[in-house]
């Protein structure tokens, strides 16, 4: 299958705290098709996860989408009732979080939590969703399944606690999964693993999947196409090799040089980025980047840059390209 | 589980034994004695001393009411001239069990969800209004309350009966003024149980699985924000169904509560003795239901 299944177009998002509007998504567009996987990568605050929340409508209190649109299977998501979000959370786009030891919850066994997903969804008995459960549960790799259905949630450790939070969210075959930090909370073992097991089950399942993460160094392996945020903007966007081998922004760069190189020699330092993120409350009227940005001009402070076309399907926002064109053209 | 069980109820016994020993030697440090007060000689104080074994040697008082005691023999009151002390708890005590397990099941069935539904709409008006009317409801004594509707319902507009428990209507007054501070307590502990609980990653999955709020509130949140309430209700349950004395006096209700109060103002050793260890031990046992309730809500908790 392939098509666009999601469109975002020009969302904003703002939490309205006693302290002031903080905006943390500040009009970011992107399209994602049938089966493919993007990965959106950017620190603490950039508006990631919130964007993907907003995707369900789940933007926590008291945050609220200010702008723009959200086109999922050519529905409009943010004008439809919370009836009809209902059907399509857990149905067609699923999520899976973080924390897998929180995401969980404790006073009900794995196999309730399960079976009650599917039974929201489908016209299952109670036999045949427990037996669907069980199902699940064997495909992400838990041995024991039946005996597993009837855990608790504590009695599961770390790794296997996301496969069940895997499975029960991949039950009903969503069109779309969004992944949300899946790995962060886990050991770098089982992190390889929990990666590895998405990769095997998208095929199987063929759903598109949001990857979020702050870690460059997991997408590489999974994602069709990269967004690099921002202060709750999109930075750069464009294919794993464009991220990775042509990278545009001065942000991406930086990011980059703080991952660790297998090319590099053992003394090479690691580069970190100097500065705090933007206060999001008050944002600049430049580009967000700017005060931590080497390469900042004066044009930076004053004006935000637009996203610009850098090669097909390639995008960056940031003023040395359009001087870099200048050039090239003059 | 029954090993816990028996384990918590001989530390029951030990606990019972401690509390019956203090009260016997902190009672007889309050100068003054059960027949000071009558208009009587010395020589009759001294005769009804001697009577009931009060001029024998502290210890040796002691020593004979405990091996009462372990027979389940509080002993006849003072006041009440052969008048068992069993058979006055054994007649009160239902009275005011009766009342305060209405009162109880009133600030329950209303107070969970008042408290989670003011969670729910958080900082909408709906909540402040709730939480000003909880704050009153904690900020009002009991009696102010009771003393309010006995004269609006009661008197002025005539609707409610104001003496006694004999027919359901009887209770209404009563329980709700019973109620009434638990209540509002339950409301703004749940409340603040429930916003903690509806912060959490699961129920953020929940929602994002699809489930209806309903399920998310009722299901997922309830279990997990219920446990505080549990924790309150153990020894609220033991000093409700003793009886609320005030509210007893004013609607003259024949239950426990006011033995608390007169057995100590009258000195009557037994009775005093005698209510006190039964609302010990009514306490331990409320609490150890309140443990082995929390086994039910959350598995995590383990018997050992």
């Amino acid at each position: 299958m392939s098509g666009e299944l999601l469109k975002i177009d020009d969302l904003h998002v703002s939490f309205f705290t006693p302290a002031g509007e903080v905006k943390a998504v500040n009009g970011i567009s992107y399209t994602l098709e049938h089966g493919k996987v993007l990965g959106i990568v950017g620190e603490s605050g950039s508006g990631k996860s919130v964007s993907a929340n907003a995707l369900m409508q789940l933007i926590p209190y008291p945050g609220r989408v200010t702008e723009g649109q959200i086109t999922f299977d050519e529905q409009d998501i943010l004008g439809m009732p919370i009836q009809d979000m209902r059907k399509l959370r857990g149905k067609e786009i699923g999520m899976i979080f973080q924390d897998p030891m929180t995401s969980l919850n404790p006073v009900f066994t794995i196999g309730n939590q399960l079976v009650e997903t599917l039974m929201q969804h489908t016209d299952m008995t109670k036999a045949q969703a427990f037996e669907r459960g069980v199902e699940m549960l064997k495909l992400v790799g838990i041995n024991n399944p039946e005996q597993r259905m009837k855990q608790y949630p504590y009695e599961f450790s770390g790794g296997m606690r996301q496969r069940a939070m895997i499975a029960m969210t991949l039950s009903c075959e969503p069109k779309l999964l969004i992944a949300d930090e899946p790995t962060t909370a886990l050991d770098v073992t089982i992190q390889a693993q929990i990666l590895e097991l998405i990769k095997e089950l998208k095929d199987k399942i063929n759903s598109a999947i949001i990857l979020i993460t702050h870690d460059l160094g997991i997408i590489s392996d999974l994602c069709d196409e990269v967004i690099v945020m921002y202060a709750g903007r999109i930075v750069e966007k464009g294919s794993i090799d464009d991220i990775f081998y042509r990278t545009a922004h001065p942000y991406t760069q930086g990011l980059l040089r703080c991952l660790p190189r297998l090319d590099s020699d053992d003394k090479d330092p690691l580069i970190p980025i100097e500065g705090t993120p933007v206060d999001l409350v008050a944002l600049p009227d430049g580009c967000a980047f700017a005060s931590r940005c080497e390469k900042c001009l004066k044009l930076c402070l004053k004006h935000q840059p637009e996203l610009m076309q850098i090669n097909e399907g390639h995008t960056s926002a940031c003023w040395l390209h359009a001087i870099e064109k200048q050039e090239v053209g003059a | 589980m029954a090993k816990f069980i028996v384990r918590r109820l001989l530390s029951a016994i030990l606990t019972l034994f401690v509390v019956a020993t203090l009260t016997f030697f902190l009672m007889n440090m309050i100068p003054g004695g059960p027949f000071n007060t009558e208009r009587a000689t010395q020589k009759q104080i001294a005769a009804l001393e001697k009577k009931y074994d009060l001029d024998k040697p502290l210890f040796e008082q002691y020593l004979t009411y405990m091996g009462k005691l372990v027979r389940f023999d509080l002993g006849d009151s003072f006041k009440r001239l052969g008048y068992p002390v069993n058979k006055i708890i054994g007649e009160k005590f239902p009275v005011s069990a009766q009342l305060g397990v209405v009162a109880i099941l009133l600030s329950v069935i209303i107070g969970i969800p008042a408290g989670t539904y003011a969670a729910f709409k958080r900082n909408k008006p709906i909540d402040r209004v709730l939480m000003f009317v909880t704050t009153l409801g904690m900020a009002v004594p009991n009696f102010v309350m009771a003393t309010l509707m006995l004269v609006l319902f009661g008197v002025t507009l005539g609707w409610l009966p104001t003496l006694g428990l004999s027919s359901w209507k009887h209770f209404i007054m009563p329980a709700v003024a019973l109620s009434l501070n638990p209540m509002c307590y339950i409301a703004r502990l749940m409340r603040s149980s429930m916003l903690d609980v509806l912060g959490q990653d699961y129920i953020k999955t929940a929602r994002a699985k699809g489930l209806p709020e309903r399920k998310v509130l009722f299901k997922h949140a309830l279990k997990n924000s219920i446990v505080p309430i549990i924790s309150y209700l153990g020894p609220l349950t033991a000093g409700i169904l003793t009886g609320g004395f005030v509210v007893e006096k004013i609607f003259t209700i024949p239950g426990m509560g006011k033995f608390f109060v007169e057995s100590i103002s009258n000195q009557d050793y037994p009775l005093v003795m005698g209510v006190t260890v039964f609302y010990a031990a009514l306490l331990i046992l409320m609490n150890l239901i309140v443990d082995l309730v929390y086994g039910v809500v959350d598995p995590r908790i383990k018997y050992e």
